[in-house]
C-alpha cells in the first residue's frame, strides 16, 4: 500500500450472520492524508459496513485496518482497538443528535470524553466549531427543537471539534431536502479544504461524489468495483456497471475490427467507429459506451463527413432550459445526445452526430 | 313415605341420647318430620360459616344422609365477624343471604341487636334448652384458648399464663391479631390485671395471626415456640405427629360459638331442621369430627371431655357488653404496636 | 365522496365515544361512586339512610394514619426502586450485552411471573423466616450463634419480597427501551470518544430517564396498592400498609362489625393519588415517546463486550433465578411434601409424603376451584383484550369526543387496590341484583376486567402508535373498505398484541389474590382463594401442593404469553 496512505483498509471483509452473504469482501483502500476520499455504490452495497468496520462500530472478520501508525484492527494479530479509543470522529445518517442535551452540549460532549482542555478551552472550541457550521447563536437551543439542516450542522460541528485525525460521514446529506442539500453540499466542500481534514465520506449519490472527492471508491455487493479520482471514473470506467452508476449513458454492442497503435476500429449496427486508445484484440465482442454530452449535434449542413459521424433524425427533444436532450434515430438505432440550448433543432429535423473518438470507450460485456 | 319413615328414622336417632321419655321423643319426632317435610319443598338452604369449604362439606354430606330432601350448601367465609358482616350488608341490601348463621358471641349479639336473627322453636325439635339462647341461638361450639408449645423448642413443659411472659421467649412467641382470649378472660381478672397482663404480652414482640390456626402452625414449624392459641385449631398438626403440645389455662377462656336462623332467610325450615341437627348430640360428633370443635354441653363430643374439669372463664350470651369493650379496646392497641 | 359522509362518520364517533364511555363508567366510576357514598353512611352501607361525617374523621383524624402512609409509601418506594434496579440491570445484561447465553436468559426471564407474589411470600417465610429460615437456620449451625440474622418479617424483608416480584414486569417495561436507544445515540458517542461506562452514564441514562421514571411509576403504584404479600409477611409482625389496613377493617376491625365506611373514606385517599398520577404518567410517557421517535438505523448496534465481566454478569443473572424462581419453589415443593409445616431439613426426610398432591385431585374443591379460575381468567383476558383495542383505536385513531377522559379512565384501575374494588363491587352488585353476578365467578371477572384495563390499554396504546396511520391510509386508497381495512391491515397488526395483552391478563387473573378474596362467595372460589384459605386456616402443607400446580398451569400461560408477545413485537407492559 502507499506509504503517504493515512487509512489504510487491507483485504478485511464482513458478513453479519452465519450464511448470508458477505456485507463487504476482500476490501482494499486506502485514503492520504487531507483526502476526501468517497465510498460509493447503490444502496446495501457495503458502503456503511465499510465506514463502521474503520469506526470500529462492527469488528472485520478479516484483514487489517491501520491508522497513521496505529493499528487499529489485525484479525491475524487479535487487535482491535475500541471505537472511543480511535482517533476518529463520525457524522450520522441520522445525525444521533443527543436529545437531553443542548446544542453546545451536544458539541462540548467529544471534548470532555477526550478530557482534553479546561472547560473555557473547551467552550471556546465548541463555539468555534458551531461558528464553523453557522450555529453561533444556537448554542443554547435545546436539541429536540432543530431543523434537520441544523441538527446536520450540529453533527458536523461534533465531529469537527475534537479534529480527530480522521472524519467518517455517512450520508450526511441524504435527509435533507434538494435545496439544502445543495447548499451543505458547498458547505461540506469549503469546510474540508479550510480544515484539510481527511475525510471519508459515504454516499450513494454520484453528483455529490463526484463535486466533493478527491478519489472515489466505486462499491458493488460488498466487493470494490474501481477506485480513481472523479474525472477517471466518469470518464474511463472499467465496467457497464461503473459506467451506468456514474451518469446517464448509451452502451452498444460493438465487435473490434482492427487495432492499432493510436486506436482501433470497431463496428456497430449503424457504422464503424473509431476509438482511441483500446486494450483489446481484433473480434471479440465487447459494449461501447457514450455518454449522451458527448455526442455531438450538428445541423446536416454544416457537413464536414468525416469519421465517427453518421447522419440522423431527431425523434424527441426534450428542453430543460440549459439542456436539450434529443433522441435521435440513426437507421434502426437510437442515440441520445445533450446539448445546450445554445442551438435547438426540432422534432423531424435530420442532422449529423458527431461520436468523438477521445470519448468513446469499449467495456467488457456484462457477465449477467 | 318411605322418605318420610326415614326422616322419622334420623329424627329418632337425633333424639335417642336425650333425656327424655319415649312418650317425649314421639313427639319431638313428629314435631322434626314435619319440619323436613316443610323443609323438602323448600329451595337449598345456605349456612354461613367460617370453616374451610372441604370441613363444611363433610358435614352437609353427613346431613344429606339423615335428611335428604332437605338441601343445605355451605359458603366458608373467613372470620365470624366477617360472616356477620356479609349478613348485615347483603339484608340491608335486601339482596340474597344466608339461612344459616355459624358465628360467635360477640357477632351473635350484634346480629340479635339488629334484628337479624329470628326466632325459633328449638325446643321442641327436642334441642336440649342448655343449648338455647332466648329461642333463637343454639350453642354449636366453643373456642377454647390454650398454650401451643413446639416440644423440641420448649424445654420445660409450661405451666399457665406467666409461660407466655418469659423473656426468653421474647419474640417467639405467638398470638391472634384479635385479643379474644383475653377479652373473655376478663371476666376472671377483671380489666386492669388482663389489660396489665396484655401490655406484657406485646412487650414480648409477638408474632399476630390471622388465626389460631396459622400460629399452631407456626409453632410446629418451630418459627415461634409457643403461643396463646386454641384447642381445636392445634389438633390437625398434632394429629399428623407435628412436636407440639396443649396446655390448658388456669381459667380457660373460652369463646362460644351460636347457631341461628336468619331472619331473612328463603328457607326457615331447612335452616331450622339443620340447626337441630347440628347441634343434636349425632349432628355435633360430625361437627367436631370435622372441624375438632363441638359443643361442651353435649356429653359425646371430644370437647366435652376437654373441658371437663377445666376452669373456663366466658362473658355469657346476654352480657356481652363489657367483652365487646375490652375487645374493641384490645384490638385497638394492636393496630398501635409500633412498626419495627 | 358524497356530503353526508363526514357527518355519518361523526355520528359514529360520537356513538362509539359514547359507548365506551359508558363502559368504563360503568366498570371504574360507578364503584369509586359507591364507595365515596359509603363513606358518609352511619354503618358504611351505601344504601342505608342517614348521612355522617364520622367515618371521614376517624379515617383521617386516626393517629395511626400518618405511620400507615409513611410505611406504605417506604413500602412502595423501596420495593419499586429495588424492581426498576434488578429490571434495569437485567435489561442491559440480556438487551445490550454479549453476555453468554442471552437466547436463553431472554426466553427464561419472565418465568418469575409464573410464581404468584402470594406463594413468594410464603416461600421466602419458609427460606427467611427468623428461626425455620434455611438460610437462618444455616448460619446459625455454621456460626453456633443463635439467629434470626435475617427476618423476612420485617419492612425490609417486605420490600425484598415485592421487588423480586415486580422485577420481571420492570424488565419487561425497559427491555424495549434500552435495547433501543443503542445504535445511533450510542455509536455517536463512542465516535466522539467516550467510552462504555461514560456512554452509560452520559447518554443511555439520560435518554432512558423518561422510560425508567414511567417504570418507576408503575412500579411504585402496584407497590402501594399491592395485598398479598404485605398480609402474608407484614401482617404477622405488624407492618401494616394501606392496602392491609383496608382488608383489616373488613375482616379484623376492632369490635365485631367491619368498619365499610372508613374503607371509603379511605378511597378519598386513592382517588387523589391516581388522579396525580395517572396525569405524571401520561406526561412521562409522552416524553419517552419523543426520545424514542429520534433513532437511528433499523440494525441493533453490535453487543457491548463484558469480558471479564461475564463472570459476575452470569452469576447475577443466575442469582436472579435463584431468588425469584428456584429457591422459593423448592421451599414450595418441600412444604408441600409435609404432612405439617416444617422447616427445611435432610433430618425430617422421613416425614416427606404426597398425599396433600393426590388429596389435590381427589378434591371436587380443588377441581371445581381450578375451573372457576380458568373460567375467570379466559374471561377477563377476553374483555381486557377485547375493550382494550376498543380504547386504544379510539384514542389513537378517531377524532370523537372525550378521549382523553376515557383513555385516564382506563388508566384510572391502575391505583385502585384490588381489595378496595373487591369492596366496591360487592356493594354494586348487592344492590343491583337485576344483573345477578354477586358471589359468582362474573364478579370477579368485572374486577378482573377493570384491574387490567390500564395494562391492556397500555399495551395496545403503544402498538397503535407506533403503526404510522398510513398503513391504513395506503389501504383505504387501494380500494378497501373500512371494514376490509380492519379485516386485513389492523386485525393481522394488532393480532399478536392482543394475543399478548390476552395472556398476560389470564396469567395475572389466575394468580391474584386481592380482588378474589374480597368477592369471594358461594360459586366462585377460586385457585388463589382456595389457597389463602388453606393457608389462613391452617393447612399451609396443602395450600403449598395447590399453589405448586398453581405454578404449573401459571408456567405453561406465561410461556404461550412469552411467544406471543415476541411476535407481537411492542407489546410489553
Ligand atoms: N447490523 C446488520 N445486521 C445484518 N445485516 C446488516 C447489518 N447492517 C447491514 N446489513 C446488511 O449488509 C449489507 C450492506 O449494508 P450497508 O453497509 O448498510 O449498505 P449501504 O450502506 O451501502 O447501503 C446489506 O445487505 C444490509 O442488509
Ligand atoms: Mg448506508
Amino acid at each position: 500500500m502507499s506509504e503517504a496512505a493515512l487509512l489504510s483498509v487491507e483485504r478485511v471483509a464482513k458478513r453479519y450472520a452465519e450464511g448470508s452473504a458477505a456485507a463487504v469482501e476482500d476490501m482494499t483502500i486506502d485514503v492520504r492524508e487531507g483526502e476526501f476520499f468517497t465510498l460509493l455504490g447503490p444502496s446495501g452495497c457495503g458502503k456503511s459496513t465499510t465506514l463502521r468496520l474503520v469506526a470500529g462500530l462492527e469488528s472485520p472478520d478479516a484483514g487489517r485496518i491501520r491508522l497513521a501508525q496505529t493499528v487499529l484492527f489485525d484479525a491475524a494479530k487479535g487487535v482491535n482497538v475500541q471505537s472511543h479509543k480511535r482517533d476518529i470522529a463520525m457524522v450520522f445518517q441520522s445525525y444521533a443528535i443527543w436529545p437531553h442535551m443542548s446544542v453546545l452540549e451536544n458539541v462540548l460532549f467529544p471534548l470532555e470524553s477526550l478530557g482534553r482542555y479546561g472547560r473555557a478551552e473547551r467552550i471556546a472550541l465548541a463555539r468555534a466549531a458551531l461558528d464553523r457550521v453557522g450555529l453561533a447563536q444556537f448554542e443554547h437551543r435545546s436539541s429536540t427543537l432543530l431543523s434537520g439542516g441544523q441538527q446536520q450542522r450540529v453533527a458536523l460541528a461534533r465531529a469537527i471539534v475534537r479534529q480527530a485525525r480522521l472524519v467518517l460521514l455517512d450520508e450526511p446529506l441524504s435527509n435533507l431536502d434538494t435545496a439544502l442539500r445543495d447548499q451543505m453540499r458547498d458547505e461540506l466542500f469549503v469546510l474540508q479544504k479550510q480544515l484539510g481534514a481527511t475525510v471519508v465520506y459515504v454516499t450513494h449519490d454520484q453528483d455529490e461524489a463526484m463535486q466533493l472527492s478527491d478519489r472515489i471508491a466505486l462499491m458493488r455487493s460488498g466487493k470494490l468495483v474501481d477506485l480513481g479520482d472523479p474525472r477517471r471514473l466518469y470518464l474511463e470506467p472499467r465496467s457497464a456497471f461503473g459506467a451506468k452508476f456514474l451518469g446517464r449513458t448509451h452502451l452498444h454492442r460493438a465487435k473490434v475490427r482492427e487495432v492499432s497503435g493510436t486506436g482501433s476500429v470497431v463496428q456497430t449496427t449503424f457504422g464503424d467507429l473509431m476509438i482511441d486508445g483500446v486494450r483489446a484484440s481484433a473480434g471479440i465482442d465487447m459494449l461501447l459506451m457514450i455518454r449522451p454530452e458527448h455526442v455531438e449535434v450538428e445541423p446536416q449542413s454544416s457537413t464536414r463527413p468525416s469519421a465517427n459521424s453518421f447522419e440522423a433524425r431527431i425523434v424527441s427533444m426534450r428542453f430543460s432550459g440549459r439542456t436539450v436532450l434529443y433522441e435521435a434515430a440513426i437507421g434502426g438505432e437510437r442515440l441520445e445526445a445533450l446539448t445546450t440550448s445554445s442551438r435547438m433543432f426540432e422534432q423531424g429535423d435530420v442532422v449529423r452526430l458527431h461520436l468523438p473518438s477521445s470519448r468513446c470507450r469499449l467495456l467488457p460485456l456484462e457477465d449477467a | 313415605m318411605t322418605d318420610f319413615g326415614m326422616t322419622r328414622r334420623s329424627a329418632l336417632a337425633l333424639l335417642s341420647t336425650l333425656p327424655v321419655s319415649f312418650i317425649g321423643r314421639e313427639v319431638f319426632a313428629q314435631a322434626i318430620a314435619s319440619l323436613a317435610e316443610r323443609a323438602a319443598s323448600e329451595d337449598p338452604a345456605v349456612w354461613y360459616e367460617s370453616s374451610r369449604p372441604d370441613q363444611g362439606d363433610q358435614v352437609i354430606a353427613a346431613f344429606a344422609k339423615a335428611f335428604p330432601k332437605a338441601k343445605v350448601r355451605h359458603e366458608s367465609i373467613p372470620g365470624g365477624n366477617g360472616v356477620a358482616a356479609r349478613v348485615t350488608q347483603e339484608s340491608m341490601a335486601g339482596a340474597r343471604t344466608a339461612d344459616i348463621v355459624t358465628v360467635g358471641g360477640g357477632e351473635t349479639t350484634q346480629l340479635l341487636k339488629a334484628n337479624l336473627i329470628a326466632p325459633q322453636d328449638f325446643e321442641a325439635y327436642g334441642l336440649d334448652p342448655k343449648l338455647v339462647f332466648s329461642k333463637r341461638a343454639v350453642h354449636t361450639a366453643v373456642t377454647v384458648y390454650c398454650i401451643v408449645y413446639n416440644k423440641t423448642l420448649v424445654k420445660k413443659k409450661p405451666a399457665g399464663w406467666d409461660d407466655l411472659l418469659d423473656p426468653q421467649y421474647k419474640g417467639e412467641v405467638g398470638t391472634w391479631v384479635r385479643a379474644a382470649a383475653l377479652a373473655e378472660l376478663s371476666r376472671a381478672w377483671g380489666e386492669d390485671k388482663v389489660m396489665a397482663y396484655y401490655n406484657k404480652l406485646l412487650a414480648q414482640e409477638p408474632m399476630f395471626f390471622n388465626s389460631a390456626a396459622p400460629l399452631a402452625q407456626s409453632v410446629a414449624a418451630g418459627e415461634i415456640a409457643l403461643g396463646l392459641g386454641s384447642y381445636h385449631n392445634s389438633l390437625p398438626p398434632m394429629k399428623k405427629g407435628a412436636p407440639i403440645d396443649i396446655v390448658p389455662l388456669d381459667p380457660s377462656p373460652m369463646s362460644s360459638v351460636f347457631s341461628f336462623v336468619a331472619s331473612k332467610a328463603r328457607s326457615p325450615a331447612t335452616a331450622a331442621l339443620f340447626i337441630s341437627w347440628l347441634c343434636s348430640p349425632a349432628g355435633n360428633v360430625v361437627y367436631e369430627e370435622a372441624t375438632d370443635r363441638g359443643t361442651p354441653l353435649i356429653a359425646a363430643t371430644k370437647t366435652a371431655k376437654f373441658v371437663a374439669g377445666l376452669p373456663t372463664t366466658e362473658w355469657p350470651l346476654d352480657n356481652k357488653e363489657p367483652y365487646a369493650a375490652i375487645f374493641e379496646k384490645m384490638n385497638r392497641m394492636v393496630a398501635n404496636v409500633t412498626v419495627k | 365522496m358524497k356530503a353526508s359522509a363526514p357527518a355519518t362518520r361523526r355520528a359514529g364517533e360520537w356513538a362509539a365515544g359514547g359507548a365506551l364511555l359508558l363502559v368504563l363508567g360503568y366498570l371504574v366510576v360507578l364503584p369509586l361512586l359507591i364507595l365515596v357514598v359509603a363513606a358518609f353512611r352511619p354503618h358504611g352501607f351505601p344504601f342505608e339512610p342517614g348521612v355522617t361525617f364520622a367515618h371521614v374523621t376517624n379515617a383521617f383524624l386516626d393517629p395511626g394514619l400518618p405511620r400507615l402512609i409513611s410505611g406504605t409509601l417506604t413500602f412502595a418506594i423501596g420495593a419499586s426502586a429495588l424492581a426498576v434496579m434488578l429490571g434495569l440491570l437485567l435489561a442491559f445484561l440480556l438487551e445490550r450485552t454479549d453476555m453468554p447465553w442471552r437466547g436463553v436468559w431472554r426466553a427464561a426471564v419472565v418465568l418469575p411471573m409464573a410464581m404468584p407474589p402470594m406463594l413468594l411470600g410464603i416461600a421466602w417465610t419458609l427460606l427467611l423466616g427468623p428461626r425455620i429460615g434455611v438460610f437462618n437456620v444455616m448460619l446459625s449451625e455454621w456460626t453456633g450463634v443463635r439467629g434470626p440474622f435475617l427476618n423476612i418479617y420485617s419492612l425490609s424483608g417486605m420490600i425484598f419480597v415485592e421487588g423480586l416480584a415486580l422485577a420481571p414486569s420492570a424488565y419487561l417495561m425497559l427491555a424495549a427501551p434500552v435495547g433501543n436507544i443503542g445504535s445511533a445515540m450510542q455509536e455517536a458517542a463512542a465516535m466522539s470518544a467516550a467510552g462504555p461506562l461514560r456512554r452509560w452514564l452520559k447518554i443511555d441514562l439520560p435518554l432512558l430517564t423518561p422510560a425508567i421514571a414511567a417504570c418507576a411509576l408503575v412500579m411504585f403504584v402496584a407497590g402501594l396498592v399491592v395485598f398479598d404479600i404485605p398480609a402474608i409477611i407484614g401482617v404477622p409482625s405488624k407492618i401494616i400498609v394501606l392496602s392491609t389496613h383496608i382488608y383489616g377493617l373488613a375482616h379484623n376491625p376492632p369490635e365485631s362489625l367491619p368498619r365499610y365506611g372508613e374503607i371509603g373514606a379511605l378511597s378519598f385517599l386513592f382517588i387523589g393519588l391516581l388522579v396525580g398520577l395517572v396525569a405524571l404518567y401520561q406526561r412521562l410517557g409522552a416524553r419517552a415517546q419523543r426520545y424514542v421517535a429520534i433513532t437511528g438505523r433499523g440494525w441493533r448496534s453490535s453487543p457491548v463486550p463484558l469480558r471479564a465481566w461475564k463472570y459476575p454478569a452470569v452469576a447475577f443473572v443466575i442469582l436472579y433465578f435463584l431468588l425469584t424462581v428456584a429457591a422459593p419453589f423448592a421451599a414450595l415443593l418441600w412444604t408441600s411434601l409435609l404432612p405439617y409445616q416444617a422447616r427445611i431439613s435432610p433430618d425430617l426426610i422421613g416425614l416427606l409424603t404426597v398425599s396433600n398432591h393426590l388429596a389435590f385431585f381427589g378434591n371436587a374443591r380443588a377441581i371445581s376451584a381450578t375451573i372457576h379460575s380458568l373460567e375467570v381468567a379466559l374471561l377477563a383476558a377476553s374483555a381486557v383484550a377485547v375493550l382494550a383495542f376498543l380504547v386504544a383505536a379510539y384514542v389513537n385513531r378517531s377524532r370523537g369526543p372525550g378521549r382523553r377522559i376515557i383513555d385516564l379512565l382506563a388508566a384510572a384501575p391502575l391505583a385502585i387496590p384490588g381489595v378496595m374494588m373487591g369492596m366496591a363491587l360487592i356493594f354494586v352488585y348487592l344492590t343491583f341484583d337485576w344483573l345477578p353476578v354477586y358471589g359468582t365467578i362474573w364478579i370477579i371477572v368485572l374486577a378482573f376486567a377493570a384491574e387490567y384495563l390500564p395494562f391492556g390499554s397500555r399495551a395496545m396504546n403503544g402498538v397503535m402508535s407506533q403503526l404510522h396511520p398510513e398503513l391504513e391510509e395506503a389501504a383505504r386508497m387501494s380500494g378497501a373498505a373500512p371494514s376490509r381495512v380492519l379485516r386485513k391491515i389492523l386485525l393481522p397488526l394488532f393480532l399478536p398484541a392482543a394475543m399478548a395483552v390476552w395472556l398476560w391478563v389470564f396469567a395475572h387473573a389466575l394468580r391474584a389474590l386481592s380482588a378474589p378474596v374480597m368477592l369471594q362467595g358461594r360459586d366462585n372460589i377460586v385457585l388463589s382463594t382456595l389457597l389463602w384459605g388453606y393457608w389462613n386456616s391452617g393447612e399451609p402443607t396443602i395450600a403449598a401442593a395447590i399453589g405448586i400446580w398453581l405454578i404449573v398451569i401459571l408456567t405453561l400461560a406465561t410461556i404461550g404469553w412469552r411467544l406471543a408477545s415476541r411476535r407481537g413485537g411492542a407489546a410489553h407492559v
